[in-house]
C-alpha cells in the first residue's frame, strides 16, 4: 500500500471517528432545560388529537383504557373507556371531569383544578422543579410504531423516585412513563400500546356523550376549601421540595358510624412538582384506627398512618416511605 | 334525603356500618322500614360508601328496582302456611342468589316485617357483592411480607404489603377510600397531563 493510500486510509479513519463519535453524542443528545421540556410535554398533550390504548402496570397488577383526545381551542375534551376492571367511562372537558358507571347507573361529577395548575406554573419561572430533578437525554426507542425521544428525571435527593419518559420526537408527546424506585427499578409503568395521532375525534360527539346523564344518579363529592391553619393543623418543618397546593374538607368517613364525633376529615395535598402527597387528618377512633405504620398499596404509591393525640393521620403518595414519615413526624395539632 | 333529619340520619349511616347498638336496633329499624324516604338514604349511603372505596365495589344492577319488583311479588304471592326463604351461596358465578319465598299467614305487623325481610336480603346482597370483591378479586402479588427500610436514619415504621396473593389479609377500606382521594385531589404533576390523569383514569389501584 502506498504511502499516500495509508494517509488516505488514515484520514478517513479520523473522520469516521469524529462523526462516528458525534453521533453517538447524538444518541444521548444534551437534555433541554428541565422546564422547557416539560412545557414542551406539556402543550403536545394539549394540542394533539389522538385515540389510542393506554396501559398501566404497577405492583404487579395491570389496566388498560381507550382514550379519546381532542383539542377545540382553548377546550380540551377527553374520553377514557376502560377495559379492565370495573366498566366506566371517564369524560372530562378541561378540569371538569364525569365518570360514568353503567352497571350501578351512578356518574360522579368532580372538578380537578389540579390539571389546569402547570402550564401558568411552568411559565412563571416560580417551578422549584429543576432543584430537585434533573433531567438527562438518555437515547431513542420506538414506542407503538413512533420514534420518541427518551428521557430520565433524576432526583437530586432519597426523598422522591425518579422517572423514565418516553416523548414522542415530533410532537412531545408522552408516550410512556417509568416510575423509578431509589435504586433505578420500575414501579410503576404507563403506556400507548397502540396510538394514532391526528385521527378525526368529533368534540361535539364527546360533549353530547360527556352531557348524556340521563337515567344516572349523579354524585358530586362533598368537598370543601379550607386551609389548614384554619383546621388547626401545622407542618413542624417543610418537606424538601415539597409545597402546599391546597386544602380541602371532606365529610365524616361512612364508616365512622355513630361513635364518630363527626369531624369531617382534612386532606391537605403537597407537591414537589411532579410527585403529589395527601395528608388526611380525622378524628382518632380506637376501633377502627388500629395499626401505625408504612403500607405499600402496590406500585410507587404508600401509605403511612400515625396517631397524634386524639387525631389520626394517613399519609399517602407516590413517594418513598421515608418521605411520608417525614410528613408524619412534622404534621402538628395546633389547638 | 334532605328531608330527613341529621338523627334519623345518623341512625341509618350507623345501621348501615353495622355500628348501631344492639338496644337501639329494633327502635331504627322499625322507624327506617315504616319511612320510603329513610330506605332510599339507606340505600344511598351503601352506594356512596361503596363508590367511595370503590367502583367495584358499588352494586352490579339496580337493586332498589330489584327490591321493588320483589316486594310486588311478594305482594302478589298467594297465603301459605309456613315462611321459607333459601339463599343460595353460589358466590362463584357472581350472581346474586334467586330468593324463594313463601309468605305466612298474615300477622298484625305483616307489612312491617315484609320490608324486614326485603332488608335482610339486599344486605345479604351486598355482603355478598363486598365479600366477593374482597375475597375473589385480589390480584396476585408476592406474598405479605414486613420489610424495614433503613435508607434513613430517621426511625420509619415497618412497611406492610397490603395485599396478598391468598387473600388472606382483607384490605382496610378506608384506606381504600383515602387512596381514591388522593388519586381524585392528588395529581399536582407537571407530567399530569396526559401521562397522570390517564394512569388514575385508567388504573383504579391496586388489588380488590
Amino acid at each position: 500500500m502506498s504511502r499516500v493510500s495509508r494517509r488516505f486510509l488514515l484520514v478517513s479513519a479520523l473522520l469516521v471517528l469524529i462523526v462516528g463519535g458525534n453521533a453517538l453524542a447524538q444518541s444521548a443528545g444534551v437534555a433541554p432545560p428541565l422546564n422547557a421540556w416539560l412545557m414542551r410535554v406539556h402543550q403536545a398533550a394539549r394540542q394533539s388529537v389522538y385515540t389510542g390504548t393506554f396501559v398501566v402496570s404497577a405492583g404487579g397488577n395491570m389496566a388498560s383504557a381507550r382514550i379519546w383526545h381532542v383539542c377545540d381551542g382553548s377546550q380540551q375534551l377527553e374520553r377514557v373507556e376502560s377495559l379492565s376492571g370495573t366498566p366506566r367511562a371517564i369524560f372530562r372537558r378541561n378540569d371538569q371531569v364525569i365518570t360514568f358507571f353503567p352497571a350501578s347507573r351512578v356518574a360522579i361529577a368532580e372538578v380537578r383544578e389540579s390539571l389546569g395548575l402547570f402550564p401558568n406554573l411552568l411559565k412563571s419561572n416560580d417551578s422549584s422543579i429543576g432543584d430537585f430533578y434533573q433531567l438527562k437525554s438518555i437515547g431513542y426507542d420506538r414506542i407503538a410504531g413512533f420514534d420518541a425521544d427518551v428521557f430520565q428525571l433524576v432526583a437530586n435527593d432519597q426523598l422522591r423516585y425518579g422517572y423514565r419518559v418516553w416523548s414522542e420526537k415530533k410532537t412531545g408527546l408522552i408516550m410512556q412513563l417509568q416510575t423509578l424506585d431509589l435504586d433505578g427499578r420500575v414501579l410503576e409503568q404507563a403506556a400507548f400500546s397502540e396510538l394514532q395521532l391526528d385521527v378525526p375525534v368529533s368534540v361535539g360527539k364527546l360533549s353530547r356523550m360527556m352531557a348524556h346523564t340521563e337515567g344516572y344518579r349523579i354524585l358530586r363529592p362533598d368537598l370543601q376549601k379550607t386551609d389548614a391553619q384554619t383546621q388547626g393543623w401545622t407542618l413542624r418543618s417543610a418537606v424538601d421540595g415539597f409545597k402546599p397546593m391546597g386544602c380541602y374538607q371532606r365529610p365524616a368517613a361512612v364508616a365512622a358510624g355513630p361513635g364518630g364525633n363527626g369531624q369531617k376529615t382534612m386532606q391537605w395535598i403537597f407537591s414537589d412538582g411532579l410527585a403529589t402527597v395527601s395528608i388526611f387528618a380525622e378524628a382518632y377512633d380506637s376501633r377502627r384506627h388500629v395499626r401505625e405504620g408504612a403500607t405499600d398499596m402496590g406500585g410507587a404509591t404508600h401509605t403511612l398512618t400515625r396517631r397524634i393525640g386524639d387525631w389520626w393521620a394517613t399519609v399517602v403518595g407516590e413517594v418513598p416511605p421515608i418521605t411520608l414519615n417525614a410528613f408524619a413526624q412534622a404534621l402538628e395539632r395546633k389547638k | 334525603m334532605d328531608e330527613l333529619d341529621s338523627k334519623a340520619r345518623e341512625h341509618v349511616c350507623a345501621l348501615v356500618d353495622g355500628c348501631l347498638p344492639e338496644g337501639e336496633l329494633a327502635q331504627v329499624l322499625s322507624a327506617l322500614l315504616a319511612d320510603p324516604q329513610s330506605v332510599q338514604t339507606w340505600h344511598a349511603y351503601h352506594v356512596v360508601g361503596d363508590v367511595l372505596r370503590s367502583p367495584e365495589l358499588a352494586p352490579g344492577r339496580s337493586d332498589l328496582a330489584f327490591l321493588e319488583r320483589l316486594e310486588r311479588r311478594l305482594a302478589e304471592e298467594p297465603e301459605r302456611p309456613g315462611i321459607v326463604a333459601t339463599h343460595s351461596s353460589a358466590w362463584n358465578s357472581k350472581e346474586i342468589a334467586p330468593v324463594m319465598v313463601d309468605m305466612g299467614t298474615p300477622v298484625a305487623n305483616a307489612p312491617v316485617f315484609r320490608w324486614k325481610m326485603l332488608a335482610g336480603v339486599a344486605s345479604t346482597a351486598l355482603f355478598g357483592v363486598l365479600a366477593l370483591n374482597l375475597w375473589t378479586e385480589v390480584n396476585p402479588k408476592p406474598g405479605a411480607q414486613m420489610s424495614a427500610l433503613n435508607k434513613d436514619a430517621q426511625p420509619l415504621p415497618p412497611v406492610v404489603v397490603a395485599d396478598t396473593r391468598a387473600g388472606s389479609m382483607i384490605r382496610d377500606p378506608r384506606l381504600d377510600e383515602l387512596m381514591a382521594a388522593h388519586r381524585q385531589l392528588g395529581g399536582h404533576s407537571a407530567l399530569q397531563v396526559p401521562a397522570g390523569f390517564l394512569r388514575n383514569a385508567t388504573y383504579e389501584g391496586p388489588a380488590r
